[in-house]
């Protein structure tokens, strides 16, 4: 189906190759992952492929690309768009129209079908990726994952062979990545399309691609089964891949062989560890401290609408504790940070921060947005984490750039850096302002591995100075091992608050929250061992294999 | 309403959206060269009303109707005010006095500050022809598809690179007024005083730069987008919307109203400056009525 044959890419402006003598070769029906960490070059073997670089003619492209047969490498981007479709990260940025029956028949308009025609295959495929009466909707009615199943609509109606998908659900919460992969497994299933997707969360979709293809400095460095990759991946963290726990734990306890697969994992453990019986050990308990925060039957309802979006909620946090608040979409999370970041007022009840109405001591909390690029306001790195900060002091810069890693980019341009760099500066430039509360919006959402660790890092080390965190999530993974506390929402009432162990290690909750149980909690219980959420945990009742991998 | 429900042109009466994208190209452009001819107050506020009138047909929604009247009356105000206090020309009727200049030291730097009727006349003038395209504008806007006026670019032959630059600013809007909402919700989690963590005029300097940033980035995925769907390769696309007869004959009825109106303005002006022709005197004197 598609044939990449020793290409390389050099952009006019850079002296070294973006993209180094890669080969890649899809058969028709396959599904491939592509991992690497920003910047290796993935998103420009899209463009080649999607004959977006062969296009411009300032770069230098040697090689040949083959699909269905035929050398597109010089083909025009239209050519090939009618084989191959491209669904980029973010829907807001590629929907064109206004109305979905727009959106999905716009290709077909451009090779000037009979409109009736085209009415007719835009309700055909709205019906395949689930939109069919949605028809005359604007886009912007739509969910998050309701616009990135148009922008696949959108590209399906014109029937390609191939489609390229780039980070399609980085944006999305565990639910909204099911359904969609979901969908993606049909169309693959039933319709023998090759589906080429980018993503670095390989933890999660791990299970629905049987082939990984990891890049790292422009090369393909490994390629082939994705059961295969994990033994392959070890000491490899550079590659910013944020693997499956059950990998993890395999790695830790030295199995012979690691699998994504819980059930193998379990067996596995059973078969080369010993396990002990030793009683539960509650680590996390929320020790008791001094009130931060204190929410005494807070209601809030926007105006308009006709019922409360947060309901009569009563909390308090604690000062030095990471606090967790995790739920659906639409629970009412993000009302609650607005709250607590003084950007709404209750409707009723009280809200007080040290003891003083929010409204009243705002400059003791930091928030971090989720869409985290809009705090970037200045043009250097340094100038941003002093951006109205008069404490700050070339040392304390110094210091701040030291913890960040991100002393070499000192001077560069805030937007200009990874995605990663990015929220590092603005979650840096919050810190500096040493707030007693920091609210945090989703703030792993498109990080890999490495950025991962280094946001926990940054926020244990403001919790063991004393701070305190409010996290907004749906990754359970790194609730479980960061957070003292969890309190769970559903439509604005909260449904559990105690601590992350006791929490997240009931499963009815989870599911009822519409969050992924953790792997570990499976093996766990399949093992028969008090539940565990971290890898870690698991190791205290598991001693490692004595035999087990070189 | 969102801010990104503010700037849609998805709750619009049907007929205002089926309206074909050159029908509202010409009716813009032909209402901008009326209002670039005419200088009568009476006549401007006319058309202008009558802009509001479409607004109402269209079911332009309420907070739409009150964001335009803020924009709307900020832009007439303006204009009004400042001709008021600076109009230059002669002759010019003080109506006021707010500074004398007899005053001492504001009177003999500003030589005098008064508010003058011809000014205020000016002003409206000039603020009413800039409100009413400003609400023609929004009403264009409000009702039309991204697509709709493209096809109506791309009919009238503008290269494709050039009518989709042209209508992806129209596209953006709603992201745009959404994401301007954010930068400054995120200027304010940023500010260091209390005052600045809920004030919003003292952020607005600085919104600029990563709102350009993400346009930037925007404007490119859209474009790769749009390229691999064939968009520039489009040939003779067949437009979705025909063009209906009775949208042609209202354009070609308005086109030719327009003319007469410009050419009765030439005449008026040539008449004035000494070429004169009896036969034209009804025609100068429905100008100088009218015009």
């Amino acid at each position: 189906m598609l044939l990449i044959d020793d290409v390389s890419y050099r952009y006019e402006s850079r002296e070294d190759c973006t993209i180094r003598n890669i080969s890649l070769r899809m058969e028709q029906g396959e599904m491939v992952l592509l991992a690497g960490r920003s910047g290796c070059g993935k998103s420009t073997l899209i463009k080649i492929i999607s004959g977006l670089v062969s296009e411009d003619g300032h770069g230098e492209l040697t090689g040949r690309i083959l699909l269905d047969g035929q050398d597109i490498t010089h083909w025009s981007p239209e050519q090939i768009g009618l084989l191959a479709g491209t669904v980029y990260q973010s829907p807001d940025d590629q929907l064109f129209a206004m109305t979905v029956e727009d959106e999905a028949g716009f290709a077909l308009e451009n090779q000037g079908m009979d409109p009736e025609l085209i009415e007719k295959e835009v309700k055909e495929t709205l019906r395949r990726v689930g939109l069919d009466g949605f028809e005359k909707h604007s886009i912007h009615q739509l969910s998050g994952g309701q616009r990135q199943r148009l922008a696949l609509a959108s590209i399906l109606i014109t029937k390609p062979r191939l489609l390229i998908l780039d980070e399609p659900v980085s944006q999305m919460n565990p639910q909204g990545v099911q359904s969609f992969m979901e969908l993606l497994l049909d169309l693959n299933r039933n319709e023998k399309i090759s589906i080429l997707m980018i993503e670095h969360r390989v933890n999660e979709l791990a299970r629905y691609f049987p082939r990984l293809a990891v890049m790292k400095e422009g090369k393909i460095v490994y390629d082939g089964p994705i059961e295969k990759a994990w033994a392959f991946l070890t000491d490899k963290q550079d590659l910013g891949l944020r693997e499956p726990q059950s990998v993890k734990l395999g790695r830790k306890l030295n199995l012979s062989e690691l699998t994504s697969d819980k059930n193998k994992t379990a067996d596995r453990i059973r078969m080369e560890c010993e396990i002990e019986n030793l009683s539960p050990r509650f680590a996390s308990d929320v020790v008791p401290g001094k009130a931060l925060v204190t929410a005494e039957h807070i209601s809030y309802r926007y105006p308009g609408m006709g019922e409360d979006t947060i309901r009569d909620l009563s909390f308090i946090l604690q000062e030095g504790q990471i606090t967790a608040l995790m739920g659906f979409n639409g629970a009412g999370k993000s009302t609650l940070l607005n709250m607590l970041g003084g950007l709404t007022d209750p409707s009723s009840g009280r809200l007080l921060l040290g003891g003083v109405p929010v409204r009243k001591a705002l400059g003791q909390v930091g928030y971090l947005l989720q869409e985290s690029d809009l705090m970037l306001l200045a043009d250097t790195v340094e100038e941003e984490l002093a951006w109205k900060n008069s404490a700050m002091t070339q040392e304390k810069i110094n210091m701040i750039l030291d913890r960040l890693h991100l002393g070499l980019y000192a001077k560069d341009f805030p937007p200009a850096l990874s995605k990663g760099q990015r929220l590092r500066v603005v979650l840096g430039a919050m810190l500096a302002k040493e707030p007693r509360l920091l609210l945090l919006d989703e703030p792993t959402t498109g990080q890999d591995e490495s950025s991962l660790a280094e946001i926990q890092q940054m926020l244990l080390h403001f919790k063991h100075n004393g701070g305190s965190i409010f996290i907004c999530t749906h990754d359970t993974e790194l609730a479980s091992r960061i957070a003292d506390r969890v309190i769970l929402l559903e439509r604005g009432k909260i449904i559990a608050d105690g601590p992350a162990h006791e929490v997240l290690t009931d499963r009815y909750l989870l599911q009822q929250s519409g969050l992924t149980v953790p792997a570990v909690l499976d093996i766990a219980e399949a093992l028969g061992i008090p539940p565990c959420l971290t890898e870690e945990e698991v190791a205290r009742y598991v001693h490692a294999a004595a035999v087990g991998r070189n | 309403m969102s801010m990104r429900q503010l700037w849609e042109g998805t709750e619009a009466r049907n007929w205002a959206r089926d309206i074909n994208g050159q029908t509202k190209l010409i009716i813009l452009f032909l209402y901008a060269v009326l209002m670039i001819t005419i200088d009568n107050p009476r006549s401007l506020f006319i058309l202008f009303m009558l802009t509001l009138v479409f607004h109402g047909a269209a079911g332009t929604s309420f907070y739409k109707w009150k964001v335009m009247a803020v924009l709307l009356m900020l832009g007439l105000w303006g204009s009004m005010v400042s001709q008021a206090l600076f109009f230059s020309q002669i002759p010019r009727t003080p109506l006021f006095v707010l500074v004398s200049p007899d005053t001492p030291f504001l009177g003999a730097v500003t030589g005098g500050l008064f508010v003058y009727r011809e000014g205020i006349l000016y002003g409206a003038v000039q603020g009413l022809r800039a409100a009413t395209m400003l609400s023609l504008g929004l009403l264009v806007c409000w009702t039309s598809d991204p697509r709709q006026l493209l096809n109506a670019l791309l009919s009238w032959r503008l290269p494709p690179q050039v009518a989709f630059m042209l209508v992806t600013a129209i596209r953006f809007l709603p992201v745009l007024a959404a994401e301007t909402g954010e930068i400054i919700t995120a200027l304010q989690l940023r500010s260091d005083s209390q005052r600045g963590r809920t004030a919003v005029l003292q952020h607005i300097p600085y919104i600029a730069k990563p709102l350009l940033a993400r346009c930037l980035r925007r404007a490119q995925t859209l474009a790769l987008s749009v390229v691999s769907r064939g968009f520039f390769a489009a040939k003779g696309s067949v437009a979705r919307q025909s063009w209906k007869k009775s949208e042609k004959a209202g354009c070609v009825a308005f086109c030719l109203f327009t003319l007469a109106v410009v050419g009765s303005k030439i005449c008026y002006v040539l008449s004035e400056q000494g070429l004169y022709f009896g036969l034209l005197r009804k025609v100068y004197d429905i100008s100088k009525m009218y015009l």
